[in-house]
């Protein structure tokens, strides 16, 4: 059957699932605006880029002006993947200006991007298909941020590559992939389906080899979509947030160098990460003596920021940056966690701003251009 | 200039006329059925809201379906990087899964993969039938490249499937 049928059919298989009868009723604001185009795109094109400069540029005892970058200031190039794309590259970029300085040509198209400690070895993983087929490539950039060096991870690795995030170890010898891990739940796992696997996966780029914790079977169902896994300094230490079905978020430790494959007893609980309406959304950081994590905060009407965080008390310590309204945004830090880069899509368009968050300010990557949806470097 | 109450008729009533359309192409787009309801509310209200400053209300549908489809791309930019979500899976009913549709989950998985230019021609083209112009118009390019993208979105897919073009 030609694809085009195949997708014809699929589609209205799953369009049946909602009929008239199902729509619930159009909720109309009570009170509505009345600018003219005209006036409507300026009124809010001007507050969303102050909004974006103000956000970042004023934190506190920081001055609005940032100074200028020097040669030692994180890493030299950062990768950037497009959104959702089944068959695009990857670009590096230039992580000053923003500068697209080559391309690496995927054979399916990248899902994940993690970078090692040496800022110059990149992990790109992808899905061949058409069944849970996942290959990794590990490309070395040269000085000059072009592609040095490019080699395969040995082995292809049955999950579902889209979901959750990649993370590799500071030395490159160990990535970690984490979906949804919730600690009381059902997972509805279907190697045919590509499931990914309640837990965290973790593969030896030397060898390929490939172990599995997963989170035994439990009536209540607790979705969650990345467990925003980050090696510790150690490399063999990986921390990932974790829900349970009452609502609490968890910082948790894993041993992955200990025995079993139970991810509810195999792993410490390092902090808990909800204060009142907050909570943990995702893991960027920890510090090597593992006392101090970077992570995403939100609220429930998704005002979020970067916030330090002790262990053990869960004491958030610092806000490192408040991220802006945004329709969607994205942080990715280096190995130190002192430098960031930030995806920003303000609004409807498809447009993506990028920048970089040092030590609290700011930076617009004026140079950028793309459509990216995941970032490493 | 008209009244508050023509506007919201006026969108109300396109609301009873396209709005489950409108929630199947998210569907199809998101696979997750209150996620789709939410974008297609969303480009209602949008609508509602902009309804004096629409130059053309004759193509109130066209940028419905434009709205519809950008919302779409940022649920789905959120749901693969947003850590949380509070909202349910996607779960199929027993009796699709009874069915086992199993290609046909592949197939919508695989087309979730695409990208988005790609992905949304290919839907408007051979799930929802639209012509060349109104996808072009939709989507805010060429007819040129609605060729294009289909093309590729139809030979991506078939490679995904390992099935020649044709």
């Amino acid at each position: 059957m030609r694809i085009e049928h195949r997708l014809r059919d699929a589609a209205r298989e799953e369009m049946v699932r909602v009929g008239q009868e199902d729509l619930r009723p159009l909720e109309l604001p009570r009170h509505r605006s009345r600018p003219s185009w005209r006036r409507l795109v300026p009124a809010v094109a001007v507050p969303a880029a102050v909004a974006l400069t103000l956000v970042f540029a004023h934190l506190p005892g920081r001055e609005a002006n940032p100074p200028p970058l020097s040669g030692g200031d994180g890493p030299p190039y950062f990768v950037t993947l497009p959104a959702g794309a089944a068959t695009a590259g990857a670009a590096v970029h230039d992580a000053v200006t923003g500068r697209k300085t080559a391309e690496i040509p995927a054979r399916g198209g990248y899902a994940q991007v993690a970078a090692a400690g040496d800022r110059r070895t990149f992990f790109l993983a992808e899905d061949e298909g058409p069944r849970c087929s996942v290959r990794v490539d590990r490309v070395r950039l040269a000085g000059d941020g072009t592609v040095a060096a490019r080699s395969a991870v040995p082995g292809r690795f049955p999950f579902d590559v889209t979901a959750g995030r990649m993370a590799v170890s500071e030395d490159g010898e160990r990535l970690a992939f984490g979906g949804g891990v919730s600690m009381r739940s059902v997972p509805q796992i279907d190697e045919r389906d590509c499931g990914q696997p309640n837990g965290i996966t973790v593969v030896e780029t030397r060898s390929g080899a490939r172990r599995v914790w997963k989170v035994p079977p439990n009536p209540e169902y607790e979705p969650v979509e990345n467990a925003s896994p980050w090696w510790g300094a150690d490399g063999r230490t990986l921390y990932f947030l974790a829900a349970f079905a009452d609502s609490a978020v968890e910082v948790m430790a894993l041993d992955t160098r200990a025995g079993g494959s139970d991810l509810a007893t195999a792993a410490d609980v390092v902090f808990p990460a909800r204060w009142g309406e907050m909570k943990a959304t995702g893991l960027l950081h920890a510090t090597p003596d593992g006392r101090t994590f970077t992570v995403v905060v939100c609220d429930r009407r998704e005002r979020c920021g970067v916030e330090d965080v002790a262990a053990f008390t869960g004491r958030r310590v610092r806000r490192v940056a408040a991220l802006p309204p945004a329709d969607w945004t994205l942080v990715s830090p280096d190995a130190t966690g002192r430098h960031m880069i930030a995806l920003i899509a303000p609004g409807e368009d498809e447009r993506i701003i990028a920048g970089r968050i040092d030590d609290g300010y700011f930076r617009r990557l004026k140079d950028y251009s793309g459509d990216a949806g995941a970032a490493a470097w | 200039m008209p009244s508050e109450q023509d506007a919201e008729g006026t969108v109300t009533a396109l609301y009873a006329a396209h709005a489950l359309e409108l929630v199947r192409l998210a569907l199809v787009m998101v696979g997750e059925r209150e996620t789709a309801e939410d974008v297609v509310q969303d480009a209602f209200i949008g609508l509602y809201r902009r309804w004096d400053g629409l130059r053309e209300r004759g193509k109130a549908l066209t940028y419905l379906r434009s709205s519809v489809l950008n919302g779409c791309r940022s649920a789905l930019r959120r749901r693969r990087f947003t850590p949380w979500t509070d909202r349910p899976p996607a779960v199929p009913s027993a009796e699709h899964e009874f069915l086992g549709r199993e290609d046909h989950r592949e197939v919508l998985r695989a087309l979730r993969r695409l990208p988005h230019r790609q992905r949304e021609t290919l839907v408007l083209r051979y799930v929802f039938d639209l012509s060349e112009e109104e996808i072009a118009e939709t989507m805010g390019v060429t007819r040129g490249t609605v060729k294009s993208n289909a093309a590729k979105g139809r030979a991506n897919l078939g490679r995904l499937f390992g099935e020649e073009d044709g």
